[in-house]
């Protein structure tokens, strides 16, 4: 219930031992006062069991904090200060110990060489008693103007009387049983003694003293000067001189803290709202003062410190720590500091800071997270998304290509739309762009990425435009452009044995390859390419007036081929040559060879095709399966009275645990169809690519390549083996017409075109097709002649 | 001697423990003044949303009735927190107080000092009321002047048994041998569990004619107030009790309940924030505040006060009243889609007439739209 916080000035939790004995200290084991060898500022004497330490607290030097600590031969209960002895300057330290009293003088001795002074305590006198004491008070009791006397407060309640080493007199009180606490009024000579009773009595030393030579003999009872009763039991009492006449006394009770004046009247009584543990009166100014205030400073359990003037509250704040003892020094740059004794023996001594406790230590835990928080979350979630999906995470780290496009128009366009289109494994970023009202030049940036471990097999990227013009009118504009050979392939230097290998010759003269190459040293006969994504080889060298190129298998060889070829061409062109022309020496063997792998391809893909249709029916059957048991689980459910479902339930799981293990397999299934596609169509490529440079007339070549349309397999939802049935029959019965190959073909069955016999038929179909292709190449060679008429004859 | 001595000491010991009970029992009446008034002050409200038309009134003289409700409960737990460590305390003891005090009889000479702890025990530890009236009149019988305290306490034991008369009595005669606080905040206490408002009053006058401005008389008579329904009365003694005692949560609470219905949200505000800066958080305090908040058009804090209000909330109760806060929020601001989903919420959380109530008015508010 307080704002504030005291702020620490000095604290000796440094020098304490780490292993505290709880209770070992009470709430009178520290005292605050002054001597000599300190002039300036008070000294903090500490008990703590057998020790006694006494502090000097400043701000500015690290070192002095510590005057003296001292082993004791016995515990000591309380420690007083005073002038017990008449011919000394100096206030004398007197240490009560449960069976005797010690009186000490604090001096200094000058250090002898460089250790400096040294302070020790110097024994006056001791004296022993034997009943157990509890509590001491010292004062001029009598009015003795020179000394202090010692009053002696045992456990059984009685209380005995010590002037020096002397034993004075006994007093003791039928109504106490267990000590109170008692006090003395210095200046009108008056003794507070709370009873067991709960009644706090006022006595004088003289009443006291007469009392204890009556006590014994008669059973006379004395009767106080005045007491008072509150109601419960007081745990503190404090003297303090207001006036010169008059001096006030305060008692803390359980709840409620009374101040009388000595004569008995009462000034005030205050009641708290929570547990008082300890307090301390002060008096601001002097008690000869007229305006001088009377303060209070109450100590509640949970550690706040309350100051009242009169009943009025003037601060509260937070002590920190578990007080059990409060009281006030005056030190150096600070006078009027608050020392306390907490319940660990940590003496602290602290001012009334102002820094507002604002309930700023209690983070809530919905407060809204900061911007680091946020990241941390974003990161965690990031790295599932990156597990879940860690494919595409590689693309990030795969080769991509920039491809700018740029456009230019003569008049103004209404819009234009600008898509690419581009095989596996490449991808684009942004496949379609589209763009408004564009008027002069305009550049398109797109990336495109190399993905997948599968075959390259078409290197071309197909530009689609769609100009819409202002006057309406829609243009569809298309271009072909080959991808640089940087984007899916690097030259290593790297040999090994290759089985497959193709040959061409050109009709001009030998061509270096730096000249194609511009990244290449001089006169270089020979260089190796290795696929960025299959790690596969492809060697291109010049051997016997041959260019050569070379692979483990036919497979590889296309983009390879389709660059070189690109790059020669492109070469003559600058040159201006026009006549140039490329011829593969293509033995029968290796155009068998091709087929063979080519239609080994496609029954590859086929077979993969098929399995995938089986894991497709048999998702489905399943899937219908899971329903089925679903809806017969919840009728169970709903049913009165409900019976057992268990075995449904285990059916339910177990469908669906094949339901996530088909799937598995049909991606991969559908992977597999992937990769084989790309390898046959690779092949394919390949072979019209040869088609193209021998001499076979160009509309067959056109037709065979439509009819293969080896770009569209990708597309999932083409089925390449039918469409191609179809064509290939056609250019069967009506192009390659002849009559013995026609009978040798039987017609393809109306069954499914993956059916095992269809299949057989089709590939054989393909074969035919692709060999009369190639015998008619061969044929062109030796008769140029009739490669005329035949183009007659259509 | 030594031996009685240290038996006494045992005694003692086991009242150190009971001495905490003092302050429970006077919670105990305190809660007594307490618990009539959230029925008075309840009134207010209710016949002001009697049978209210519209339905964008209807929610907010609720909510009125929740601000109450919820300043109320603050006050409680305030109080209830400053003493838990001491309830704490004090509930171990049952088991542990080690003593059957069969050993200090009556004829023992060291009855009559021991009797007040002898008394505490039987009566806060034993709890047997009869046994403790034994020895009350054991010391009466004893001790002629007897103190103050035992017909203090005498009233204590008759106010359990409920014989108020007779408790009434006791206190009287009990003030007449002396004057202390406690008995007077007992005699109020003992008026207003017997309904008689004015009488009570009537002691905290005399009270304070002896104790000037002493806080837990003013506290009981601004409270009483309160309960009668003369808040500006209550306000001002509210007031004076938070200038003898600016940490006295129970005042500021009252004040800024007080400024909030007297359309000085702002006010209230100031005060509900010096209120969050003292205690310990809860639910009430941040559920006033974003009420507050809400009154004096500080948007940006509405929603962050409820949202805290609703962390440190734990009972379904007040989480369902927070919801309905909300919900009004959400009509303030227009949202009508949201205001339904909120007391939906609260209605789920926790049943609530007047959040039902709303809800039918909106829904009915709904379909007259579409």
């Amino acid at each position: 219930m307080s704002i504030f916080k005291v702020k620490q000035l000095w604290s000796n939790e440094r020098l304490q031992n780490e292993d505290y004995l709880d209770g070992i200290q009470n709430s009178s084991s520290v005292k605050v006062d002054k001597f000599n060898l300190s002039n300036d500022s008070d000294c903090i004497l500490l008990a703590e069991g057998q020790e006694l330490k006494i502090y000097k607290p400043n701000i500015e030097q690290e070192d002095a904090h510590v005057i003296l600590e001292s082993h004791e031969s016995d515990i000591i209960l309380q420690i007083e200060t005073g002038k017990f002895i008449i011919d000394s300057s100096d206030r004398q330290i007197l240490l009560l110990h449960p069976q005797s009293f010690a009186i000490y003088l604090l001096e200094r001795k000058e250090g002898h060489i460089d250790a400096g002074d040294q302070n020790y305590l110097r024994p006056i006198l001791k004296h022993d008693f034997t009943r157990k004491a509890y509590r001491v008070i010292v004062g001029p009791f009598g009015v003795a103007k020179s000394r202090e006397l010692i009053c002696i407060q045992a456990l059984d309640g009685t209380m005995s009387f010590f002037e020096q080493d002397t034993f004075l007199f006994m007093c003791l009180f039928p109504d106490v049983i267990i000590p109170g606490p008692i006090s003395y009024v210095p200046s009108s000579d008056l003794f507070i003694i709370c009873t067991t009773s709960w009644v706090m009595e006022i006595y004088s030393y003289q009443q006291l003293r007469e009392f204890s030579e009556l006590s014994g003999r008669q059973n006379k009872k004395i009767i106080p000067q005045w007491s008072y009763s509150p109601g419960e039991e007081l745990s503190a009492v404090q003297v303090i001189r207001t006036s010169s006449t008059f001096s006030s006394i305060i008692a803390l009770g359980e709840r409620y803290l009374y101040c009388f004046q000595d004569n008995g009247l009462m000034k005030y009584m205050l009641r708290f709202d929570f547990m008082p543990v300890c307090f301390h009166a002060y008096l601001v100014g002097w008690y000869y003062e007229p305006n001088s205030r009377l303060l209070n400073m109450v100590v509640s359990e949970d550690s706040k410190l309350h100051v009242y003037e009169d009943t009025m509250l003037l601060w509260s704040c937070d002590l920190l720590h578990k007080t059990i003892s409060i009281s006030r020094c005056f030190i150096k740059n600070l006078s009027g500091g608050l020392v306390t004794l907490s319940n660990k023996g940590i003496v602290s001594v602290s001012y009334l800071g102002t820094e507002p406790d604002l309930n700023s230590t209690i983070v809530p835990i919905n407060a809204d997270p900061g911007p680091r928080d946020i990241e941390e979350e974003l990161k965690i979630v990031e790295e599932a998304l990156d597990k879940f999906v860690e494919k595409a995470d590689d693309s990030l780290h795969l080769p991509s290509q920039l491809v700018k496009v740029n456009i230019e128009f003569g008049k103004a366009v209404e819009s234009f739309i600008e898509e690419l289109d581009s095989n596996l494994p490449f991808t684009v970023s942004d496949s379609t762009v589209c763009l408004d009202e564009i008027n002069g030049t305009e550049i398109v940036e797109t990336r495109i990425f190399l993905i997948g471990d599968m075959a390259i097999s078409n290197t071309h990227t197909k530009f689609i435009f769609t100009i819409t013009e202002t006057s309406g009118q829609i243009n569809v504009v298309s271009k072909n452009e080959l991808l640089p050979l940087a984007l899916y392939a690097r030259r290593v230097e790297l040999n090994s044995d290759c089985e497959f290998n193709m040959s061409f010759t050109t009709n001009q003269k030998y061509l270096s390859f730096d000249n194609i190459f511009t990244d290449l040293p001089p006169n270089t006969n020979s260089t190796t390419f290795l696929y960025k994504n299959t790690n596969k080889i492809v060697i291109f060298q010049m051997k016997e007036e041959q260019y050569t190129i070379e692979a483990k298998d036919c497979v590889e060889i296309f983009p390879i081929v389709n660059n070189i070829l690109h790059r020669f061409e492109e070469y003559y062109r600058q040159k201006s040559v026009n006549n140039f022309e490329i011829a593969f020496n293509m033995t029968p063997e290796l155009i068998k060879q091709i087929i063979h792998k080519f239609l080994k391809c496609v029954e590859v893909h086929a077979k993969e095709r098929l399995q995938c249709k089986d894991l497709e029916a048999q998702l489905n059957v399943l899937q219908s399966q899971f329903t089925l048991i679903q809806k017969k689980l919840l009728v169970q459910y709903g049913s009165l009275p409900p019976s057992n479902c268990d075995p449904l339930e285990f059916l339910m799981r177990d469908t669906y645990s094949n339901i996530i293990a088909t799937t598995e397999m049909l991606l991969t299934c559908r992977q597999n169809v992937i990769r084989a596609s790309c390898d046959f169509s690779a092949v394919g490529n390949l072979l019209l690519c040869v088609l193209k440079h021998s001499e076979v007339e160009d509309i067959k070549i056109k037709i065979l390549e439509e009819t293969l349309s080896l770009e569209t397999i990708h597309e999932d939802t083409q089925e390449w083996e039918e469409s191609v049935t179809q064509a290939s029959s056609h250019i069967l019965n009506t192009i390659l017409k002849k009559e013995k190959d026609r009978e040798r073909l039987a017609p393809i069955t109306d069954q499914d075109i993956l059916s095992h016999v269809n299949l057989k038929r089709f590939l054989r179909q393909t074969k035919i097709i692709l060999d009369s292709m190639f015998l008619q190449s061969t044929e062109v060679k030796e008769k140029i002649t009739r490669i005329e008429e035949f183009v007659e004859v259509i | 001697m030594r031996a009685m001595t240290i038996q006494a000491k045992v005694a003692g010991n086991g009242y150190e423990e009971v001495q905490y009970f003092p302050q429970n029992s006077e919670l105990i009446n305190s809660a007594v003044a307490k618990t009539p008034r959230p029925g008075t002050s309840f009134q207010r409200p209710i016949t002001a949303q009697n049978e209210a038309v519209s339905a964008t009134t209807r929610p907010k003289t609720n909510s009125a009735v929740v601000q109450v409700r919820t300043a109320q409960s603050a006050l409680l737990t305030a109080s209830r927190l400053s003493r838990a460590a001491t309830a704490a305390a004090a509930g171990s003891s049952y088991a542990e107080a080690p003593v059957i005090l069969r050993f200090i009889s009556e004829d023992n000479k060291d009855f009559l000092p021991v009797a007040k702890t002898l008394f505490e025990y039987v009566y806060y530890c034993e709890s047997n009321v009869r046994k403790a009236m034994e020895i009350i009149f054991q010391v009466k019988k004893m001790d002629e002047k007897h103190d103050w305290w035992w017909n203090y306490c005498l009233a204590r034991c008759y106010y359990t048994l409920g014989m108020h008369r007779n408790s009434e009595e006791s206190l009287k005669q009990s003030l007449k041998q002396h004057k202390h606080v406690a008995i007077y905040l007992r005699l109020v206490a003992l008026y207003v569990s017997i309904n008689q408002p004015l009488t009570a009053l009537d002691a905290c006058k005399q009270g304070l004619s002896a104790f000037h401005e002493s806080t837990p008389l003013l506290l009981e008579q601004a409270r009483i107030h309160d309960m009668m329904g003369n808040q500006a009365v209550a306000v001002k003694y509210y007031r004076m009790v938070a200038i003898q005692n600016p940490s006295n949560m129970e005042a500021i609470a009252n004040i800024a309940m007080f400024n909030f219905y007297n359309d000085q949200p702002e006010i209230a505000l100031r005060y509900y924030r010096r209120i969050l800066a003292m205690i310990t958080p809860g639910p009430e305090i941040y559920n006033n505040l974003g009420l507050c908040c809400l009154y004096c058009s500080q948007w940006d804090l509405i929603l962050p006060c409820f949202r805290q209000a609703l962390y440190y909330s734990t009972n379904f109760e007040s989480r369902s009243i927070i919801w309905f806060n909300l919900a009004h929020t959400a009509l303030s601001a227009g949202d009508l889609i949201l205001t339904r989903r909120c007391l939906q919420n609260s209605l789920a959380i926790s049943e609530h007439a007047p959040a039902r109530r709303a809800l039918l008015a909106i829904e009915m508010r709904l379909k007259a739209k579409t």
